[in-house]
């Protein structure tokens, strides 16, 4: 892990080549716009063919956009690292139900015409696939 | 604990049988005209966020021969739901009114919010495209009360079965008591994946899948009919597969001498009013049925049987 150049950050790792951009997106809401950020695309890498990654300095990113990236990209590692170390590995493991964090594609769902935080069930894991407690809509997170 | 029905699935097949039960108890009430007073003291609130005369008249009717009383609104004309007030405010308060509450909501997941929110029993009476499981109780119920079994019968659901909501939770009820099923809708309106999948990995259950209704009249025991309406399909298509759909008398001679024939009503064209006076068809007993059957929901929630 070459995190030398980042003394106080987190490191998105082993997304899936071509996520990096819209991982970059999904981010732009939590960032405030002062991070010094890489994004690393098509790095060679064992576990997938290639593989894109980012590095944002002083960031730390939340429980729940970790979550919300591994729906998307089951086998991401998270790293946060203080003072040149990593202090949290965050491997996140898909639960078998979630709260929040992503919105139910159903725009009928009751959840988004009135805003009541959306319930999931995870069907399956690969693709990952929810199903929404309310409207029962099932979908793969984008 | 407080026991709602949101779902079909919160009921479990013995449930069901036992709700078929009481309701058989009840019909024998309504065909004498009676009111019972079993619910004498208890109020029903019919929240009908969008019309259906049909479902909300059932629902008063079931709880004035169960002895009670009812309140309510019907769209969202007059009420301060127009105002904005959220589901959960408005259930909140009226749960302070009533003792059952029966709601129609154009979204869905909205029952289930309801039911959340709500200190007293609520029945689903549909939200959007989701669910309606007090007609797939009725649904059931006819089947079961014409044939007295589900598991030996083979049922043709005909019509727009993508977007026909009382088509899939019948599918799946079925399905749980064992029936064999066939599906016959035109291309781009069949049974959507995900039920399909449902009735294999749950069920071991495979139904046969076709275009018309004629290619398998001949072989089934009860037919369900819904409608194939224009703007789902365009107009070539509506008009190169419309009478693929349609249930005439000509039809009919194909099927078995004790073939039933049901539809969720309102019909338009998809039955010839010639099939009405033909003893195998029974879609005006179904809807009779749908006053015992709440009636038999309705007190079972309220704890009354
Ligand atoms: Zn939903």
């Amino acid at each position: 892990m070459k995190t030398q150049m980042l003394n106080n950050g987190t490191v998105i790792d082993h997304m899936p080549e071509g996520m990096g951009f819209h991982c970059l997106d999904i981010l732009k809401k939590r960032l405030n716009g002062n991070e010094t950020l890489i994004v690393f695309m098509n790095v060679p890498s064992g576990k997938l063919k290639k593989k894109d990654m980012i590095k944002i300095q002083d960031f730390y990113l939340d429980e729940a956009t970790s979550t919300y990236l591994s729906l998307l990209a089951p086998q991401i590692t998270i790293n946060i690292i203080k003072d040149g170390v990593v202090t949290k590995k965050i491997n996140p493991e898909i639960p078998h139900e979630i709260k929040g964090i992503i919105s139910c594609v159903n725009s009928r769902c009751i959840t988004n015409t009135e805003g009541y935080t959306p319930e999931y069930d995870i069907r399956s894991k690969e693709p990952v696939t929810l199903k929404c407690k309310y409207c029962e809509f099932e979908f793969t997170p984008k | 604990m407080k026991k709602d029905l949101v779902n079909i699935k919160d009921l479990s097949n013995d449930e069901i049988l036992k709700l078929f039960d009481i309701a058989d108890e009840m019909s024998r009430a309504v065909e004498k005209k009676e009111r019972l007073d079993l619910c004498k003291n208890n109020i029903l609130a019919t929240l009908f966020y969008e019309a259906s005369t049909r479902t909300r008249l059932s629902f008063e009717s079931a709880m004035f021969r169960l002895g009670g009383s009812v309140l309510g609104f019907s769209s969202t004309e007059g009420s301060s739901v127009s105002k904005g007030e959220t589901l959960a405010d408005t259930i909140r308060t009226v749960a302070n009114y009533s003792d059952v509450i029966a709601i129609r909501h154009p979204n869905e997941g909205s029952a289930r919010v309801a039911s959340q929110y709500s200190s007293v029993p609520v029945i689903n009476g549909g939200d959007g495209g989701h669910q309606h499981p007090t007609q797939t109780l009725l649904d059931l119920y006819t089947i079961l009360k014409e044939k007295g079994s589900l598991s030996s019968l083979t049922i043709l659901i005909s019509g727009d079965l993508k977007f026909g909501r009382t088509t899939h939770s019948l599918a799946i009820s079925l399905a749980r008591f064992g029936a064999k099923m066939c599906f016959a809708s035109p291309p781009g309106l069949e049974m959507p994946e995900y039920i399909l999948r449902t009735l294999r990995e749950e069920f071991n259950n495979f139904p046969q899948e076709g275009t018309n209704i004629r290619d398998f009249i001949h072989q089934v025991d009860a037919i369900y009919v819904t409608r194939v309406q224009r703007e789902r399909l365009g107009e070539m298509e509506y008009l190169k597969y419309r009478d693929a759909y349609v249930l005439s008398s000509e039809v009919m001679k194909s099927a078995k001498h004790e073939t039933i024939v049901l539809h969720p009503l309102p019909r338009v064209n998809e039955i010839s009013r010639d099939v009405d006076k033909d003893p195998r068809a029974l879609y005006f007993k179904q809807a009779f049925n749908g006053v015992p059957i709440r009636m038999a929901l309705i007190a079972t929630l309220l704890g009354k049987v």
